[in-house]
């Protein structure tokens, strides 16, 4: 193909200020709608696409280098009257002929002869003319427009659309290059592409007309908007890191908080603000919430961790000379604080200890009571978990009198005026009014950190009392959930469970607890909603489900354990997901061992076999008897597996699965000699079923630690 | 008092304050704000409309935006209201926080196609010269469950100071709009806080000689304690009960008349104001501390549910005989 039968399109949507949180995500939606119907229309050079995106608060684009002018052309063949009535004894054409011709639009002469199936035929050939691609791409890239996703849209012509996040006001749509270049005829709403484009909003309107994508982009950059978002990214980070390395400080980087800041300008810079040092007095979360979540500014810090009364902020395509902005968001930040402060000092009149009673004005959900109920139903559940969890340090009784006080204490922030106005702090400002309250410093952490982790990325808490604490209003909250019938399914989750689920995992597994959920579950609803005909089997069972499919969700997208692992673990239904979690560790780290591959290959030779006497439902069950043994290899088989079933079980007490995995390998060249020396389907059925059972008993020991026929290896 | 002579020593000092050697006062003085902000607003067709006499949570509420936003004909309007928030409510102490606000207005239907243009050119008619400035159109949905309504729009962010809600409505008394219309709801204290550079509401000049806490702060403390310490309970209860009965009443006459006549006169406009009686009372309440937020949720639910029925009947109305 000619190179001149590839030309560039350059296509921008203008809009009204686009969400930050939505940007990205809509620009590479748009590049992949835009390759996906370039492709389909035919219009790719050399199934070879190219297609480029980009993005600014007020635009979505997308750049394709190359793209066919047009549709290739088409040979289509028609196939027309058999030959033999076509054509006359001498070889003439007949009306037959003549007239399938004309419909063609062909000349007589071209027609052409092909044998088929059923005999031989007349064919035309007729092109098909490929369309140009000026007059495919208006459609195909309104579809697009229309096709793209966002989390919510409007209308603001008619109630009939069209619908975009925000409303269209211009579209730039170029095919081609320079002189050669087209608009293409795009019409959405009531807006008709043109060849303009407008640069910042501080421009003022003024319309810009480039010719070539080296244009735009150039053109756009003098007019205050760097198109590309990693070229924001860089002149951003440039920015912050000049600014840090001139005063020395270190930046308290909130990645969320950087992408919305490039997501949201267009030309962004960033600026060191300052702040009354009197305001460091007011905890440290407290002023990196409102710097970060309210007027979206880096918090700066010293070495140390010790906060500075400075902030980073980020301006769009100002140069700010006379400090006039910096001024601004001074002002508001002294305001923000002094507001904090304001609500700090009230709250610091009443101790956090003295607002339990208002938690019972503090309605947590409107079937399952106040707070204050919800902080009781957490004691008795406290008492099964600390009842299951019995170690050293559980045990002992000031332990016991920290781990109550926390569950007191956890939600009585929830009724202090900083929480109110910054839910996020919710956990952290209990903390810090426990301290402040002269709390033992074990609780007010445990109080600090137990709404924690948060999300599956988010750090777990920093101690065992934390995570109880943290487990026990989390299991509370799902256990009360399913009692309601809040419980998920499929993309509705009202009472966002599965998120709680998932912290519980990730904490028992991370701080490593042995906690058994089911038996927790079992006590709960036994304690609490025993009088209420409640169909608590039922609800034990789906909360059971619940918990594997969290395990398996944590196993897969978390530790990133392969399918067939995680299934083998899961298929033995291990309630505590710490356990579960170290023997798909153990299994995952020997799979690919000799050893773990002669274990499995016994397993399934064992399997095999008793899949096939399973018609025979008794021959399975019942106890080893020793007096059928025959001497060799059966007993000897026999003799190993009572030793090392001993030491399996006391390995697994001991959660020591790796090792048990090893050792229940070595039963391997026994397993062999057993099956290659001895009839297991022995006509005499005594010892016959003797033998199935003794499969039966090795297969329950190789399955110990994990279900292995579920792995499947490579190697045989 | 020394109190309020002080006060005044700094409004006159802020007076005679000088910029590069000219004389020069700063920023604009709140009564002028609304004076300008009207003057743009009626160039550019809007009807400037009084405040409206019953209490509201915000100038969304008040008829001229919440009816007038019903039904399809077109129309523009402008209006300062001030807007009762119980709950902000800080004893005239805190320099940010009020009980009763003044917001500027506007409500353009349908919105034209430069109304963001618009909208920053009414603020360099108020001072700001964007060379100078930093300005930022931040998502933020704007939802009001006890009006059925809701939008999708922006905070309106000027230097890290959020100044302006700027909403597209897309559904107002459970009812999908057509046309929409765009609100600016400009929140007059922070603007002219900022424009003059004063760190507290209450120093906002409000003319050259009175100040907003001259005004208003009185009035913010004895609210205060009215909404906070004194408001009787069961008769706000009582009285939220007996306007909602009424408005109930109301609606459901209505649904009896027969007559094109009949509906026409009939006042479905007193059953709104009914309902944003109602309105004001959960906010007193709530701020009273009387309301958990299960009955909250409930006392939301009966509200919405009289707006609700509210705009049904002003759009029937309207179809038969007005223009605007």
């Amino acid at each position: 193909m000619k190179k001149e039968n590839k030309i560039p399109l350059l296509f921008e949507i203008g809009c009204e200020d686009i969400p930050a949180r939505m940007l990205e995500k809509a620009g590479v939606e748009l590049g992949n709608l835009v390759h996906e119907d370039i492709s389909k229309a035919g219009l790719a050079p050399h199934g070879n696409l190219e297609v480029h995106t980009f993005s600014t608060v007020r635009r979505l684009g997308v750049y394709v280098p190359r793209i066919l002018k047009g549709q290739p052309d088409k040979i289509e063949e028609v196939q027309g009257p058999p030959s033999r009535i076509a054509y006359n004894e001498n070889g003439k054409p007949t009306a037959a002929a003549k007239g399938f011709a004309r419909k063609c639009g062909v000349s007589i002469s071209s027609l052409k002869r092909k044998v088929s199936g059923t005999g031989e035929y007349l064919v035309a050939q007729r092109v098909q003319v490929g369309r140009p691609a000026e007059v495919i791409l208006p459609t195909l890239l309104e579809n697009a427009i229309a096709n793209l996703n966002f989390p919510t849209t409007m209308y603001w012509l008619k109630k009939s659309g069209p619908r975009f996040v925000r409303p269209v006001r211009w579209i730039f749509a170029l095919l081609g290059e320079g002189k050669q270049s087209r608009i293409i005829k795009v019409t959405f709403g009531d807006v008709k592409a043109s060849g303009l484009t407008y640069g910042h909003r501080r421009d003022r309107g003024k319309a810009i007309h480039p010719r070539s994508f080296l244009q735009y982009s150039k053109a756009l950059r003098r007019r205050g908007v760097l198109v590309e978002l990693d070229d924001r990214r860089g002149l951003l980070n440039k920015s912050i890191e000049a600014l840090v390395k001139k005063s020395g400080y270190k930046i308290l980087f909130n990645k969320e908080l950087f992408e919305t800041l490039v997501n949201s300008t267009e030309y962004p810079s960033a600026f060191l603000g300052d702040f009354n040092p009197q305001f460091l007095s007011l905890p440290k979360e407290l002023l990196i919430t409102v710097m970060n979540e309210h007027q979206k500014y880096l918090a700066v810090q010293e070495e140390g961790g010790k906060l500075k009364p400075n902030f980073i902020a980020v301006t769009d395509w100002t140069k700010d000379q006379r400090g006039i902005i910096k001024r601004g968001h001074e002002r508001v930040l002294e305001a923000r604080f002094r507001d904090a402060k304001f609500f700090w000092d009230s709250d610091k009149r009443t101790s956090l200890g003295s607002r339990l009673e208002a938690l019972q004005h503090l309605t947590f959900h409107s079937k399952l009571g106040s707070y204050w109920d919800k902080v009781a139903r957490m004691k008795i559940l406290g008492n099964e978990i600390i009842k299951e969890i019995r170690t050293k340090t559980t045990s002992s009784s000031k332990f016991k009198l920290h781990y109550f006080r926390s569950l007191e204490l956890s939600k009585c922030d929830l009724t202090t005026d900083i929480v109110k106005e910054f839910p996020s702090l919710q956990g952290v400002m209990g903390g810090v009014y426990a301290s402040l309250a002269n709390e033992a410093s074990e609780v007010a952490n445990a109080v600090y950190d137990h709404y924690l982790p948060i999300n599956t990325q988010d750090s777990c808490p920093r101690s065992l009392l934390g995570t109880l604490v943290s487990l026990t209003d989390k299991l509370d909250n799902i256990l009360a959930g399913y009692a309601l019938g809040l419980q998920p399914s499929g993309s509705s989750d009202p009472f966002a469970l599965r998120r709680q689920g998932n912290g519980i995992v990730k904490l028992l597994i991370e701080n490593n607890v042995v906690c058994d959920l089911n038996k927790v579950t079992y006590k709960y609803y036994k304690n609490i909603y025993s009088n209420k005909n409640h169909s608590q089997k039922k609800l034990e069972a789906s909360v059971n489900k619940f918990f594997i499919e969290r395990v398996r969700f944590i196993f897969k997208n978390y530790y990133k354990f392969r399918y067939d692992t995680i299934n083998a673990v899961l298929s033995l239904s291990i309630p505590q997901p710490v356990c579960a979690f170290e023997r798909a560790k153990a299994l995952e780290s020997a799979r690919s061992t000799e050893e773990f591959i002669n274990l499995s290959i016994a397993a399934k030779r064992i399997t095999n076999i008793l899949v096939k006497s399973k018609n025979k439902p008794n021959f399975n069950t019942g106890k080893i008897s020793q007096t059928e043994l025959e001497n060799g290899p059966e007993k000897r088989l026999y003799l190993k597996y009572v030793s090392v079933e001993k030491k399996t079980n006391r390995l697994l007490n001991q959660r020591k699965y790796e090792e048990a995995l090893s050792l229940i390998g070595t039963l391997r060249p026994l397993v062999d000699q057993f099956f290659d020396q001895i009839l297991i389907m022995s006509p005499n059925l005594i010892k016959r079923k003797n033998r199935l059972v003794i499969l039966s008993r090795l297969e329950e020991l190789f399955s110990s630690v994990a279900k292995i026929s579920e792995i499947i290896t490579d190697s045989r | 008092m020394p109190l309020k002579r002080k006060k005044k020593q700094a409004v006159a000092q802020a007076l005679q304050r000088k910029t590069k050697g000219k004389p020069r006062i700063l920023g604009l003085n709140l009564q002028d704000a609304i004076l300008r902000l009207s003057k743009f607003w009626t160039k550019h067709d809007c009807v400037l409309a009084p405040s409206y006499d019953v209490e509201v949570g915000a100038g969304t509420m008040c008829p001229e935006t919440f009816l007038r936003a019903l039904g399809p004909n077109p129309y523009r309007v402008a209006y300062a209201q001030p807007s009762r928030r119980p709950a902000d409510g800080r004893y005239g102490e805190n320099p940010n926080r009020l009980l009763k606000h003044l917001q500027y207005q506007v409500v353009l239907k349908p919105p034209p196609r430069d109304v963001q243009e618009l909208y920053l050119e009414s603020l360099e008619i108020l001072g700001v010269n964007f060379k100078d400035h930093d300005i930022r159109f931040e998502e933020d949905n704007w939802e009001s469950p006890t009006l059925g309504a809701w939008g999708v729009g922006w905070q309106v962010i000027l230097d890290g100071l959020e100044i302006t809600q700027f909403t597209y409505f897309q559904q107002c008394g459970g009812m999908d709009l057509e046309p929409i219309s765009v609100e600016l709801t400009y929140g007059l204290e922070r603007i002219c806080a900022f424009l003059q550079d004063v760190p507290s509401v209450y120093d906002i000049r409000w003319s050259d000689t009175v100040s907003y806490g001259d005004l208003r702060q009185d009035e913010e403390l004895q609210f205060s304690v009215y909404d906070f310490e004194m408001a009787d309970i069961a008769v706000l209860f009582k009285l939220f009960d007996l306007y909602e009965g009424e408005a109930t009443r109301l609606l459901n006459d209505f649904d009896q008349m027969k007559s094109k006549e009949d509906r026409v006169r009939f006042p479905v406009r007193k059953a709104f104001d009914l309902c944003l009686k109602c309105s004001h009372l959960l906010n007193i309440l709530d701020a009273r501390g009387a309301v958990s937020v299960t009955e909250r949720v409930s006392l939301i639910g009966r509200v919405r549910r009289l707006a609700c029925g509210v705009a049904p009947k002003f759009i029937e109305q309207n179809n038969w005989q007005r223009k605007i």
